[in-house]
């Protein structure tokens, strides 16, 4: 059997369940009949481009890996594909990835997610409807034409976004989490709501029912921190950094699968599982963890003037919206 | 199917060295006839999956860039991957690789490029030899896993990395820029000299250096953007009033389009995934909807922009 072939055979059967027929999978997948499928699996008939096309698309998998093409120093990194004219199943897509890697892991006892960030990130907000709708609504206004910028309250989440953004959030709070977040992680999401408020895309009210949830995260994190835990009894731990860093990475292991990831386009992740690149991300955050503050659990002054900032930080928007 | 065999003939092509034919090419990595070769090159018979693999192996060509598969978007990330034991030697390895790209983007008549920053941009990094310094130092600080910290002034860079800093700064002297800058460029500066001031691992005298450079850096800026010129290129400077992750530059000519990302610090990654391109072109597009130019024009929101940078340094 010539080495693609192969390469792509191995692939399927990496990918199918422990009780699946090999022929079956591939006859659903290539319409052909089953002699000609096994003349392919005994690598008799070499697989074609356009039958590696197929294979790739169904499995959801990058072509370039599935045929090991690669040279020194490239990786092989996904992303969602975003649908510019329907954003939300988009973003339905993207939560129910996260979600199925976030179950995968969790039966891991030792799963761990390390997480350096200088916004708040995005799993936050899920407990907050309005919070939600806005982040979302920021997407959606960064994705259409200047000339028809949506409104926040133009904006509908169904309720079956709304389920998904509910159970990521319980998903995610099952798994030991170690986060490093600049001292003024609320800066970035407050600096936006003021911006859209001043286009008149989101109203007065909206932006005191915003500043409410801001405050009941506020308040629901200054518990998990104090405890060192989240609701599921799970280490929740939140450090401080000293110095800047350039972007949000994220680093996921357990159940032998090493996933690292940086965010693109405010809420999008581009991401990979190739083991040098995660490796390194888990060495960068590590190394941010060293210089910076654990305030979970110990810490209590640092705790206290980070809650303290925070809240001057909002209590300044606040008031330039008074004004 | 016939698009993607046509579209893979065009990057064989295009990936031919200069001086070569295309079919001499194809013929020394898969032996095979020259009418075989001509006719695959015509696009008469389609090329086998085994051509196809040693061809992009070899030549370096993404299959995920030709072909969409599923809901991801697949993208082949070039990492410059710079190691704790052998830091000066990666970085200059990627400080050499980034000047090659800049004189092969160059070398084309129509070229541009555009630099998103939420942090100082290399064209000035490199003009101010502390703080290019204190960069360095930062990572190499991060990334020591020794016990004992090193002080700035235990910190050597060589020659050669000097060297070809000043030889990148000619080169982007001498290239048109669009820059857009978050509102606080200067902010992580100042927060990391503080950092490591308090730690004392650098010198109040140091601290004065670092500082006069930043100040010197922003005038620097702030010229420019009165002129709308740097030196005697035009660059065209905007401040955007709303957040973005990380920074960027997408580089492209009338060959090829490439986006560096800012990674760990000192490292950067890049991508020629065409679909990338399109969404970073929508993306920046986007950022200049929610930005305001301040060269040239802006005068009001270029005075706030500097007067606010010139209140973040005193800080220091």
């Amino acid at each position: 059997m010539n080495n693609s072939s192969f390469q792509i055979i191995e692939a399927i059967k990496k990918q199918l369940p422990d009780n699946a027929n090999l022929i079956d999978f591939f006859t659903e997948i290539l319409p052909m009949k089953k002699e000609s499928a096994y003349r392919r699996l005994r690598g008799e008939v070499p697989l074609s481009l356009d039958e590696a096309r197929k294979v790739a698309s169904y499995l959801n998998l990058s072509l370039d890996k599935l045929l090991d093409i690669k040279q020194k120093g490239t990786y092989t990194s996904s992303i969602i594909r975003m649908n510019g004219k329907n954003l939300m199943e988009s973003y339905c897509k993207t939560m129910e990835r996260i979600i199925t890697l976030m179950r995968f892991v969790k039966t891991d006892p030792n799963a761990k997610i390390y997480c350096s960030s200088n916004k708040l990130p995005n799993s936050h907000f899920y407990k907050f409807p309005t919070l939600c709708k806005f982040k979302f609504f920021k997407f959606a206004y960064q994705c259409r034409n200047a000339l028809n910028p949506p409104k926040l309250s133009e904006i509908e989440i169904p309720s079956g976004v709304r389920d998904l953004e509910i159970i990521y959030q319980a998903e995610r709070q099952q798994i030991e989490t170690h986060y490093i977040w600049i001292r003024d992680i609320f800066r970035p999401i407050l600096k936006d709501i003021f911006y859209f408020s001043e286009m008149r895309l989101v109203t007065q009210e909206e932006v005191w029912l915003l500043i409410e949830e801001i405050q009941q995260l506020l308040d629901d994190l200054e518990i998990d921190i104090s405890v060192g835990q989240t609701n599921y009894r799970v280490p929740y731990l939140v450090y401080l950094a000293d110095t800047y860093f350039d972007s949000n990475y994220i680093y996921i292991e357990g159940n032998n699968l090493k996933v690292s990831a940086i965010s693109v386009f405010g809420i999008n992740y581009l991401s990979t599982s190739e083991e040098d690149i995660s490796n390194d991300t888990k060495e960068w955050i590590e190394s941010l963890m060293r210089y910076s503050t654990l305030i979970s659990k110990s810490g209590e002054i640092e705790k206290v003037n980070f809650f303290n900032q925070q809240i001057k930080i909002i209590e300044k928007f606040e008031f330039k919206k008074q004004i | 199917m016939k698009a993607i065999f046509d579209e893979f003939i065009r990057m064989l092509k295009q990936k031919t060295p200069e001086g070569m034919n295309p079919v001499d090419l194809l013929i020394e990595i898969i032996p095979m006839s020259k009418e075989a070769a001509y006719r695959r090159l015509r696009g008469q018979i389609n090329f086998t999956l085994t051509e196809i693999l040693k061809i992009a192996q070899q030549l370096d060509i993404s299959l995920d860039n030709l072909i969409k598969t599923g809901d991801n978007q697949y993208y082949r990330i070039k990492v410059a991957n710079i190691k704790e034991e052998s830091f000066m030697e990666n970085h200059i390895e990627c400080l050499e690789k980034l000047l090659n790209f800049i004189i092969e983007l160059k070398n084309s008549p129509v070229y541009h490029i555009t630099s998103v920053n939420n942090n100082i941009p290399m064209l000035y990094l490199f003009n101010y030899r502390m703080i290019s310094k204190f960069r360095l130092y930062k990572w190499k600080y991060q990334r020591n896993t020794l016990s004992k910290p090193i002080r700035m002034s235990e910190f050597h860079i060589p020659a050669k990395v000097i060297s070809l800093e000043k030889t990148l700064l000619k080169e982007l002297r001498e290239t048109q820029i669009h820059f857009i800058y978050g509102q606080e460029l200067l902010k992580s500066l100042t927060k990391d000299i503080n950092y490591f001031r308090h730690l004392d691992l650098i010198s109040e005298e140091e601290v004065d250096q670092l500082k006069q450079e930043a100040f010197s850096l922003l005038e620097n800026i702030e010229h420019d953007a009165i002129l709308g010129k740097n030196r005697k290129v035009p660059c065209n400077i905007h401040v955007t009033n709303v957040n973005f992750d990380n920074d960027f530059v997408l580089w492209y000519n009338d060959k090829f389009s490439k986006i560096t990302f800012r990674l760990f610090g000192v490292n950067y990654y890049s991508i020629d995934n065409p679909e990338a391109i399109n969404e970073m072109n929508n993306w920046i597009n986007m950022l200049l909807k929610s930005s305001t130019q301040i060269s040239f024009s802006g005068e009001k929101k270029r005075m706030e922009f500097f007067q606010y940078q010139r209140l973040i340094l005193e800080l220091l």
